[in-house]
């Protein structure tokens, strides 16, 4: 699409969970609104259940070489070591697409829970770790979680349990997806522990909505783009909403390396390459940066002006610090045929429909070795149904040595056919430390010849402690369903999907990008709306409370406005 | 008839055959000409006859035909792995070392049995991939063709490999839905965002 070269209302750098609510709203009021997308616009006929082009190949994020990022960790030595990962192909991108990551998620939607806002308040300091108080509420957020059940699409059922968020509707607009006949088994499984099993709530409707299809239950979901439209991405459900308004221009293909300010410090046109890499502008009263976290740290530290030598709202140094993940780790174990009844393990097998469990029980923990202290959550699930990554796993001995001919072939078909692996996924806190943080590298470029992020990462290791917690409890659950070989593992390794703060907010300029609002302090037209307000980031997956936030952001930029 | 000299051809020239042969995986005579294709000692784009024959042999042991389902042959592993290092976007070190370990392997038949690859029966072979599966080179290179094995029987048909899902079928697996479409598979959407 032609970029207008009149002047914006509000441009929009990046389409993903943090533009899209931004731009339906804006849109919807009548303001004139660019997105800036760096990747192209496949729409939902575009998408198809293909492992080789959504999982075996890099197609929806760029080419490692073209877009390297630097990772630094802590080698054997103890020393920082960085190195590109255009070698070592440890990728940090998520889906550059219009819609961004959102096209690919799963869609576990968990709301962050009162105590998530005041870490500080409730658990005190941990040493080593820079956690604060938002500067908001739960109260303030409540309204715009319950807008993205409606406006976005969220199923599920509001079963009543000992950590449940105070909600003003009673129930999800869209009833709960079709569930697998485990489902069940764990909720008599918890039950038998006295745990309650939450019906987890999906960013993927049930029933129609506008042109969205309710899902087909096709099979492979997460990691796939939808081709119904039933899942909830940004694409589909705000911006295709938006583009009705005729308001709203998306621009693919347009890489914003550059922001522009004047000498009051205020951003006049943000620069981009486009397809054919010849350098762009577009100007516009407001800018709203939501390019994933990485990425607008990046962009706003390469955006230096006389105003701003360190990059743009950078005086106070902070842009790109605390940046943090999510902590927990993963865990299964083997439903066998042999084990069940026969009707109940072909139910068992029945594909496309959704385990949908969660444990939130130990969202807060009290513990001999812990203290009192911030727990999280277990998502339940099967194994992703992508053929070839569970047969990679087939081709290893226990020991450790190759596996090949008939005894794989043997191995693989019982695998497949005569047992199910049901696994888990523990999601806590990652505390923000001050080894954890974005800075431009100073000798990587792109492509387009601009330095690259460099990421440092560490993570606490009071985080491990909290996730073997919860593993070891839900290890529990897959015992009492009657699963074999159990196992888990929780890890300091940082998932590139689940990816938060380096421009947290807060109300003191000093120790903060951005204001309440994600305006950032220093600059009276720039916010930032992604992941990177985010200064502790909750033990749920981070979507529901973009979505939510960026939301009330959009409310508070119209009041600007107007 | 889709012949050997289609298979030099692009990839995409092919899926476009495929394309009008709409339902041709599922005649005899296409299936017949695809296996029959995995003769010994076929040149491809980026294999030799003689690299072409230790993969074909090499793929054989690694994942034979047997009493539990097909094999390499049935899913044209080869000829997959001669479109995969096709790809414009793999690494160069990649393809370098899956051509390599193909070196490698001959000079360990003659090393370790004392006898030209193309000389050894396929229980020779058998023995020197049990030998050098032991060492971390041949580990390492043996796992990696494995992989694209797996790939080359789980992935659309439209790639050439699967041809009717016997990948699938075997495994009692069912893929996700809508299938591609064959001007949205890999290169195409490759193509899509490239250029």
């Amino acid at each position: 699409m032609k970029v207008n070269k009149n002047k914006y209302d509000a441009i929009i750098i990046g389409s993903g969970a943090g533009a899209g609510p931004i731009a339906y709203e804006l849109s919807k009021a009548g303001k004139k609104v660019l997105v800036l997308e760096k990747g192209p616009w496949f729409k939902n006929d575009d998408y198809f259940k293909d492992e080789i082009v959504s999982s075996r190949r890099s197609v929806y994020t760029p080419n490692l070489k073209d877009e390297p990022q630097v990772i630094e960790e802590l080698n054997a030595e103890g020393e920082w070591e960085a190195k590109s990962n255009a070698d070592s192909g440890r990728d940090f991108w998520n889906g550059s697409v219009v819609g961004g990551s959102s096209n690919f998620m799963s869609g576990y939607f968990h709301r962050m829970k009162p105590v998530d806002f005041n870490l500080k308040t409730q658990f005190g300091e941990i040493e080593g770790a820079n956690i604060v108080d938002w500067p908001i509420d739960y109260k303030d957020l409540e309204s715009y979680y319950d807008k993205v059940e409606k406006v976005v699409g969220v199923s599920g059922e509001s079963r009543k349990h000992s950590t449940l968020e105070p909600r003003s509707s009673l129930d999800f607009p869209f009833p709960p997806l079709n569930e697998n006949i485990v489902s069940t088994w764990i909720d008599k499984a918890c039950e038998k522990e006295g745990y309650s099993a939450v019906r987890c709530a999906r960013a993927i409707i049930s029933q129609p909505k506008n042109e969205r299809s309710s899902c087909s239950y096709s099979h492979y979901c997460g990691s796939y783009g939808c081709s119904t439209g039933a899942k909830g991405s940004s694409r589909v459900a705000l911006l295709d909403e938006a583009l009705k308004t005729g308001n709203l221009t998306i621009s693919a293909f347009s890489k914003v390396f550059y922001l522009k300010s004047d000498e009051n410090g205020k951003v006049t046109e943000a620069y981009f390459y486009n397809k054919e890499g010849e350098v762009k502008n577009a100007t516009a009263d407001i800018f709203v940066v939501a390019g994933q976290a990485i990425e607008s740290s990046r962009l706003l530290l390469a955006s230096k002006s006389d105003k701003f030598p360190n990059g743009l709202a950078n005086n106070n140094g902070l842009v790109g610090k605390n940046i943090v993940f999510s902590g927990g780790g993963v865990g299964s174990g083997d439903l066998h045929k042999k084990d069940l009844e026969d009707k109940d393990f072909e139910e068992l097998l029945r594909p496309g429909i959704f385990v949908n469990r969660s444990i939130q029980n130990w969202y807060t923990i009290d513990d001999d070795d812990l203290g009192m202290a911030k727990g999280g959550t277990v998502d339940f699930l099967f194994e992703h149904s992508n053929p070839t990554g569970k047969a990679i796993r087939q081709k290893w001995n226990n020991d450790g040595t190759l596996l090949y001919g008939s005894d794989l072939k043997k191995k693989m078909k019982y695998y497949f056919t005569q047992m199910r692996k049901i696994s888990f996924e523990v999601f806590n806190d990652w505390l923000p430390t001050d080894n954890c943080f974005v800075t431009l590298d100073p000798d990587v470029k792109d492509k387009w010849g601009d330095n690259v992020a460099r990421i440092r990462i560490s993570n606490h290791q009071h985080d491990i402690k909290v996730g073997e917690y919860l593993a070891k409890r839900a290890e529990v659950i897959l015992e009492n369903l009657g699963a074999k070989n159990i196992k888990s593992s929780i890890s300091g390794g940082a998932p590139p999907n689940l990816v938060a703060g380096g421009c947290r907010f807060g109300v003191d300029p000093t120790t903060s990008v951005l204001d309440k609002n994600c305006k950032a302090h220093e600059v009276e037209n720039l916010y930032v709306t992604d992941a990177s307000f985010m200064p502790t980031g909750g033990s749920v997956p981070y979507t529901w409370t973009i979505y939510a936030n960026s939301f009330r952001v959009a409310d508070q930029i119209l009041k600007k406005m107007s | 008839m889709i012949n050997q000299i289609e298979w030099l051809q692009s990839r995409r020239d092919f899926v476009k055959k495929m394309s009008f042969l709409a339902g041709a995986s599922s005649l005899p005579w296409f299936m017949d000409s695809c296996t029959s294709e995995t003769a010994e000692g076929k040149r491809t784009a980026n294999f030799d006859s003689s690299q072409f024959y230790i993969l074909s042999k090499v793929h054989n042991i690694l994942f034979p035909r047997d009493q539990f389902g097909p094999g390499a042959i049935d899913f044209r592993t080869v000829e997959y792995l001669d479109w995969a290092l096709s790809d414009e976007n793999l690494d160069k070190s990649n393809k370098d070392y899956l051509l390599n370990g193909i070196k490698w392997i001959k000079e360990a038949s003659d090393e370790e049995l004392s006898k030209s690859f193309s000389n050894l029966s396929d229980s020779e072979i058998e023995k020197l991939i049990n030998k050098v599966v032991k060492q971390n080179w041949g580990e390492s290179w043996l796992s990696k063709n494995l992989t694209y094995i797996f790939e080359a029987q789980f992935s659309d048909e439209l790639y050439g490999s699967n041809i009717g899902g016997k990948g699938w079928k075997w495994l009692n697996h069912y893929p996700g839905y809508p299938r591609p479409s064959a001007d949205m598979i890999y290169d195409e959407v490759f193509e899509t965002i490239s250029k």
